[in-house]
This record gives C-alpha cells, structure tokens and sequence, in this order.
C-alpha cells in the first residue's frame, strides 16, 4: 500500500484502525499479537545481511578498520553504529536520531558484544566495526527490523586473524587463516508496542497504523530475561503494569528471534562450506521477483570462425571461440555467452603486510588483454583471475567469460 | 503495432500514415504521447493502444504510475487537509492541493454550506487542470446534479493502489466489483487518482475486502479469473 | 525555597551510597520560579548538584507551517560548555537532540495544545552543571517554567531516575553512579494523579524481575519531587498574592 503524507490520513481510516483493534483485528488480517513474515537474506561478503520484516526491508553491512582506541578504553575495540533513513522521504531527521539511539543503547550499552576481544595491541590499535543500517523500505516497526538486522550481521560477520610479531601487526588473509566470528555475549532485540485508545495495544505496526497512533512502547530484551533498553513516546496512559506485561511479551518474542537468527546464520555457514551452493543476494533475488515480461532466446549459429587477426597481442583460442554461443533476444539485441556464477573474491586491503608469493587471489592488471579498436572500452583495464594451476602469466586466455568477448566474430550471420 | 510495448522515444508516425491512408479520420493523440513537428512520439514506456469510432481513432499508452497527475474531467477522492472562507484545501495526491469551493456542492448558497471537516474524505470531479494553476474541484455535475459526488460518509476504510488497478476494476470486462457485490453487502467508490474508499457493515468484511483490492495490483488476467473462483467458491456460507 | 527531604529506607540493611545517601534517598531539590523577566514563563532547579534552567515562550505565531488542530511544542535541550569537568564543544550532538525529542513527547502529551490551534510553544533547556539525572531535572524544571507561563496543562508533570546497582534499586542517579561500567538507569516521566507513565528511557540490562522494583522506586522519588515542586509553586503563588 502507498504511503500518505501524514497529514493527509483520512479520519475514517484512523476511527477504523482503533475500531478494529478494540476488536483484535488490523487491517492485514493479523490479531493485534500476530507479527509479520520474517526472512533474512546474507550477501557475499561476511556481516552483510538483509532483512524483511512483512514489507518493511532493511540491510546492515559490517566493516572493520584498524583503529587507535579510546583513550578511555584502551582495551576494547571500536563499534561505531549508523542508521540511514534516506530512502523513506517521509521521516525527518528527528526520527533518525531516535532510531539510531535505540539501537546504540540497546547494542551497545547492554555491552551484548565483547568488544575486549577486538583489541590487537592494547592501547595502540583495535578493530572498529562499522555498522551501517540502511533502510531500504518503511512499512513500520523500524527499530525491531533494524535490531534483527545489525544481530543478523554482528553473528554472521567474521574478522581475518591477526598476529603480532614484535611491533607489526600481521593480518592474515582468508585463505590462510580461517576468519574469526565475533564473540557475542547475548542477542537484545527490539520489540515495539502501539497503543490505541489507553491499554489497547498491537505488535509489530505496519507504517499506517504507526502514523495514527496514540503512543508506542519499545522494549528491547534478550532471552535471559534481561530489559535492556525501554523507550516510551507519546500521549497514551501507559501504567507500570502495561509496561511489565509488555516487556513479559518482548521477552517471548526475543527467544523466538534468536533462535531463528541463529538457525539462519548456521545454515548460511554450511552453504558457503559446501561446493557449488547459491550464496550471496542474487539468488534472493531471483527468487521473489514477479517475471514482468519474458523472452523467447534463440541461438544464432556460427557460419564461420576464422583464426585471422591482425593484431598478434590477441591470442584467440580456437576451442573457446568454437564453443561459444550466440543468442538473440529481440529484433536487434544479441547476446555473447551466458555468463556464469560469480567469482569474485576479496581484494586483501592489507596488501603490503601479506606475502605477496604465496596469494593467488590477488587481482593484476592485465594490459595486455585489450580489444579490437573498434570497441569503445578498449582503452579500459581488464582484469583477469589468475587461476592457481596456471603457471603461464603472460597468457591471458583463462577459462571463463573475459575471453569470450575478446573473440572477433568474422562473418556474422545477417540479421533482419 | 498496437498492444507492444514502446520505450519513450519511439515515433508512431509510421503506424499513423499506415493505418489510415484512404480513411479520412480525425487522429486523437491521448496520454503517453507527445505530437512533435512533423511526428508524434511516446513518451513514457507502456503498451500502445488504439480505439477506432465512427470518425476517430484514438491512440494512448498504457503505463505503471503510482503517482496521479490531475486531468480535466476525472473522478477522484481527496482528503480535506485545510479549511479557508469559501474553499477547502483538497490533497487528491498530486504534487499540490486542490481547492474546492463549499459553494460548488448541491443547493450550496452562501448561507447554507456544506459540513465539512478536516480529515473528511470528497469525492469530486476535477473541473480545471492547468499545469500553471491550483488545480480546482466541484462536486456537481455539470446540471448541477449530486451524482454521487460530494462528502463521502463516515467511517469505512481508504486505500491507495497504482492508477491502473483503478482503471482496470472501472473498465468493462472487469466483474471484480460485481462478483464481490454478490456475496458481500458494501460500499464503493474509486478515485482515478488511486485511491478507493470501502465500507462494509461488519469490520471483518471490511478487512476482506480491502485485501481483495489490494491484491489485484499483481494479478494478470489469469490471476484474476482464479480470483473471480476464489470469491464464489470460498464464501458459500457466511454466518451473519 | 529550599527543603531537605529524607526519606525512610525500606529495606534491612542500608549500605551507604557514594555521596552518603542512602538507597531511596532523593537528592536535594531546590526550585524557583518566574526567574527571567523577558520570559513568558521560567524556572530553576536544583537537583543536588545538576542544576537546569527553563524557559518557555508561548504560545505564539509560528514561523511557518502550523498546525490547523493542535499548537506545535518545540523544546530544545542543551549541555552548556561549562557544565561538566571537561570543556565541550557547543555543537549539537546526538544525545542532545535526543533528549530534545523526549521532552517534546512529553510535554506534547501533557500540554492541552488543542486549545492553541496555528501557534507554536517554545521551551528552552540548558544544563548549567551537570551532576547525573540530566533528563529529569529537564523535565522539572519545563514542567515548572510551564506553569509559570500559566499555559493549561493536564498535571504537574515530575520526573525521577532509578538505578540497580549491588541487587539494591538506588533513587536518583549521581554523575558518578551514571558513569559506572554497566550500571543499569531508567528514568520515568510521569504524570502523578493517574500514575500514568508519560517517557521512560532505560539503558543497561535490567533483570526483568528487578524491573518492578527499580520502576516503584523511581515513581516513589517521583512523588517526593513533586511534593517540593507543588510546595514552591503555592510559595511563588502566595509571594504574588501578596
């Protein structure tokens, strides 16, 4: 459902609203205890996840930067939390600031990470994760789906081992040394409350219902039964004991939610540990998007391909240009290839601190593999793997797509 | 040509001198398309369509929008956002308010006017939409006539769908309204700015069928005969 | 006006805290009214060692949009540079706009602004010393300066913090209790009459078993802020009665 501007709610859909709660019933169906459909999606890299929460969407990226600590604090790492609401118009800046300090004071000063074990050389230098929340939709209950996703994060990020030779810092890349998960003591989610007419109260709003309440109630709790955080707004008569009843309520929610957070990481995990299993957001994304439109691709055959070039710094390999299919799409679209899955990998940051011999992940520039004049990005760099069973570093032909384009297409086929 | 899908850009003009070279009809370019010097182009991305009469051809492109712009002659539902002496400051959703006038309602003199509050839902009909000027509405016919137009009444539940959910329930072959009007006792009204207003005596009802509306938004012709099943099929008994 | 108010402990044992209170005990209040001329409405308090002032201007014309129901309230907090050990800078940081957006919660609850509609209240805050329990002294002194200004509001709004430290609920934070490692705080806003719980701000875990005890004792030291607060008012009254 569209978004109205706030002044622009009509009164019948607010009289509604409170009509239907004081009969348990909301206007997608839930009771006023039911919460929304939950998933949570992680992408390539480590601590970078993305949750739903019913419409309202949200994703968390973790970095990590070698830091001097506080001077207070000198054995502790650094965790630095940002919340971006830019993408919802409809909030002002008011509104970030109150996201953004109860989710600090939930995570952080309920000390739920051990920030002790972050620490590399105390007093000198620490980790600092960044933590950037970027709310992708609004559809109400932000601070729970923010919270949900930052500990969707926080568990499934994990920072490369590090070793201290005398007065350097070694930083190790993933490949030779098995990365470390952070160590978090215990997971304090945010559960929000919406109060209509004094004690009636829903879970979970949806951005309508949160627009035209009286007042809500955020109660942030983990499963030791420890409140971490409250925060309560507005003009409804919230007494002590709807407060306690509510936090008994936040308290059920936070076992249900760290359980399934933690079933989801694990199973993130085995994925990524298995060969050929989908990681990453494309797959998420392919799944849940309607088909708009189709295509009918049909492939076009090769009549002939010639080993004839005139520039001798293009080596074509005949088997690959053999082998290569053409489709086309439409009536003057054509495509090359197919593509395949993704195999990117981390470029390591720390390039002068890794021996250099040993990395086989390292990206080179390869000026060599440039195209035929004719194609505009022939001046661009390209980039090719090194395969780590190929000793030959100056041939550029590798077995995946590059090479595919780099092949010229002699005689083509007419097109009508 | 007609019923492909067209990127903004793309000239019609071939379609035209090819589709009516002996006739001599009159050629009406509708939304979506923009008459250049010597051509007429799309520009939005959509389906193109035409409609042919007895001495017209019309021809428009059907497109997603979300966001309503105003148009001479249409129907909508807006939201009473301010009140002045004589008008009443209307957000029907585009970028600025509409003002309606409390005279422009039936038997409104200036000492008789209608009761209208703030947050009040109207339905109207846009009588000037002037990218230059505050778009105005009335809520009388052209006779003078109340035609349903005017102050909606109170309570029921409003919704905002993509403009062409609006167009689509509207159009003939759409029976949506009338297959949920055989089993369930309501209220209707659709704004071609998006918005529809529902009301049924029960809060249940009301909750099931702004769901219904809600979900036509991605359901394709297919999607919504199973729908038309769904609704006979499922509710054959319902406790009153 | 100034009164010392000792209050009964109700547990067994009575450790001592740092400053010699004893766990339930309020620090002492001190509040004055009517403090600026220019101001519509005015206040001071003095809460131990953190000491706040208010002022409120209104209701008057807003300088741009306004609101056709209700008068819009707007409150900004501010920690001035001097007012704790270290200098700071001026600007405004997130703490403060949080704060700020708190006390507009609040007040936009407790203030009757339907009868002011197209008009804007401002009240202003600045913490002159700073001593622990900074959002509760604001919330006194606003409520007071907000009675000065004779602006409807539904009850005396009062405000007290709590703490658990040593399986003990404490009354009324100090800067150095708030400063501890891991000392859980909560601070409740309320409106005394029909106990009805306007802002609560917690942070730190607090065991959900201790939670009633901690909020008892804050809404206890809540009532005997309010008990000095009603005192000076009738004593502001009374002086200008006369």
């Amino acid at each position: 459902m569209q978004r109205l501007k706030p002044k622009s709610i009509p009164s019948c859909n607010k009289n509604f609203i409170f009509t239907a709660v004081k009969d348990d019933k909301r206007i997608d169906g839930r009771s006023s205890k039911d919460f929304r459909k939950l998933s949570i999606g992680f992408g390539l890299d480590y601590g970078s996840s993305v949750v739903s929460l019913g419409d309202t969407r949200v994703m968390c990226n973790i970095t990590y930067q070698i830091a001097e600590p506080k001077a207070v604090k000198s054995c502790e790492g650094l965790l630095n939390i940002r919340v971006d609401l830019t993408a919802s118009m409809i909030h002002t800046y008011e509104k970030v600031v109150e996201i953004m300090r109860m989710i600090e004071k939930n995570v952080k000063d309920s000390r739920c990470l051990d920030l002790e074990s972050l620490c590399i050389i105390s007093g000198e230098k620490v980790y600092a994760l960044e933590t950037d929340i970027i709310v992708m939709n609004d559809d109400g209950n932000l601070p729970e789906c923010c919270s949900i996703a930052l500990l969707a994060s926080l568990s499934h990020f994990k920072r490369p081992d590090v070793s201290v030779v005398e007065d350097k810092i070694k930083i190790h890349s993933f490949d030779e040394r098995h990365p470390i998960p952070l160590n978090i003591l215990h997971y304090p989610f945010c559960t929000s409350f919406t109060f209509f007419d004094n004690s009636k109260f829903v879970c979970d709003p949806t951005q309508a219902e949160e627009q035209v309440c009286d007042g809500y109630l955020i109660v942030g709790s983990n499963i030791y039964r420890e409140i971490t955080t409250i925060h309560i707004s507005g003009k409804s008569a919230i007494t002590k004991d709807v407060v306690l009843n509510c936090c008994q309520l936040a308290i059920e929610r936070s076992k249900f939610l760290t359980n399934f957070v933690k079933l989801v990481v694990e199973q993130d995990l085995k994925k990524r540990s298995t060969e050929g299993a989908e990681i990453g957001y494309a797959p998420l994304i392919r799944e849940s998007s309607s088909v708009l439109c189709s295509y009918k691709k049909e492939e076009i055959e090769l009549q002939e391909v010639q080993e004839n070039y005139d520039d001798d710094d293009v080596i074509i390999d005949l088997e690959v240009a053999q082998n290569t299919k053409m489709y086309r799409y439409a009536s003057d679209t054509v495509g090359i290839g197919e593509g395949r899955g993704q195999n990117w990998d981390f470029i390591d940051e720390f390039q002068e601190n890794v021996e250099n011999d040993e990395n086989e992940d390292m990206y080179i520039e390869d000026e060599e593999t440039t195209n035929n004049e004719d194609e505009p990005d022939s001046k661009a760099k390209q980039f090719s793997k090194r395969s780590k069973n190929s000793n030959k570093y100056q041939e550029i032909t590798v077995e995946d797509d590059l090479s595919e384009e780099e092949v010229q297409i002699l005689n083509p086929p007419e097109f009508k | 040509m007609t019923d492909t899908i067209v990127f903004p850009g793309f000239s019609i003009k071939s379609l035209i001198d090819e589709e009516n070279e002996a006739k001599d009809k009159k050629i009406v370019i509708g939304p979506g398309l923009k008459r250049q010097i010597n051509d007429v182009r799309a520009i939005k991305c959509g389906i193109l369509r035409s409609r042919t009469s007895n001495n017209l051809i019309v021809y428009w492109i059907d497109s997603h929008q979300k966001r309503y712009v105003a148009v001479r002659g249409e129907r909508v539902i807006g939201v009473v956002v301010g009140k002045g002496a004589m008008s009443v400051n209307v957000d029907i959703g585009t970028s600025e308010l509409a003002s309606l006038s409390l005279l422009a309602f039936e038997s409104a003199t200036k000492r008789n006017r209608p009761n209208i509050q703030l947050g009040d839902l109207v339905y109207a009909r846009i009588l000037s939409a002037n990218k230059d000027m505050k778009t105005e509405l009335i809520c009388v016919t052209s006779q003078m006539k109340k035609d349903g137009l005017g102050v909606l009444p109170q309570g029921g539940f409003m919704i905002s769908v993509p403009l062409r959910v609006c167009r689509r329930l509207l159009s003939p072959g759409c029976k949506l309204i009338e297959i949920l009007g055989s089993k369930f006792k309501y209220e209707i009204t659709v704004g071609l700015n998006g918005r529809i207003w529902i009301r049924s005596p029960s809060i249940t009802e009301t909750i099931y069928i702004v769901n219904t509306f809600l979900s036509v938004e991605d359901k394709d012709e297919q999607g919504m005969l199973d729908l038309y099943k769904q609704i006979t099929d499922k509710f054959q008994v319902i406790v009153r | 006006m100034e009164s010392r108010i000792l209050l009964e402990s109700t547990s067994v044992k009575t450790p001592f805290r740092i400053d010699g209170r004893k766990p339930h005990e309020v620090r002492s209040l001190t509040c004055r009214l009517g403090v600026f001329q220019q101001a519509d409405g005015s206040s001071y308090v003095k809460l131990g060692n953190t000491q706040v002032l208010a002022t409120v201007y209104g209701p008057h014309d807003t300088r741009g949009k306004s609101n056709p129901e209700k008068s819009i309230i707007n409150c900004k907090f501010r920690l001035s540079t001097f007012s704790k050990s270290t200098r700071r800078n001026l600007h405004r940081d997130i703490r403060s706009i949080e704060i700020s957006n708190n006390l507009t919660q609040v007040f936009d609850s407790a203030i009757l602004t339907e009868l002011y509609p197209h008009s804007q209240i401002d009240i202003y805050l600045e913490v002159v010393q700073s001593d622990g329990s900074d959002y509760a002294a604001c919330i006194n002194a606003a409520s007071l300066a907000i009675i000065d200004a004779g602006i409807p509001i539904k009850d005396v709004v009062c405000a007290c913090s709590a703490g658990f430290i040593d399986n003990q609920p404490i009354t009324d934070i100090n800067a150095v209790e708030e400063s501890s490692n891991g000392t859980p705080i909560l601070t409740i806003g309320m409106l005394p009459k029909d106990k009805q719980i306007l802002s609560m701000e917690s942070s730190g875990g607090i065991h959900l078993d201790n939670l009633n005890d901690v909020m008892d004792a804050a809404i206890e030291g809540c009532k005997s802020v309010l008990f000095i607060m009603k005192q000076t008012i009738l004593n502001h009254i009374q002086e200008l009665k006369d």
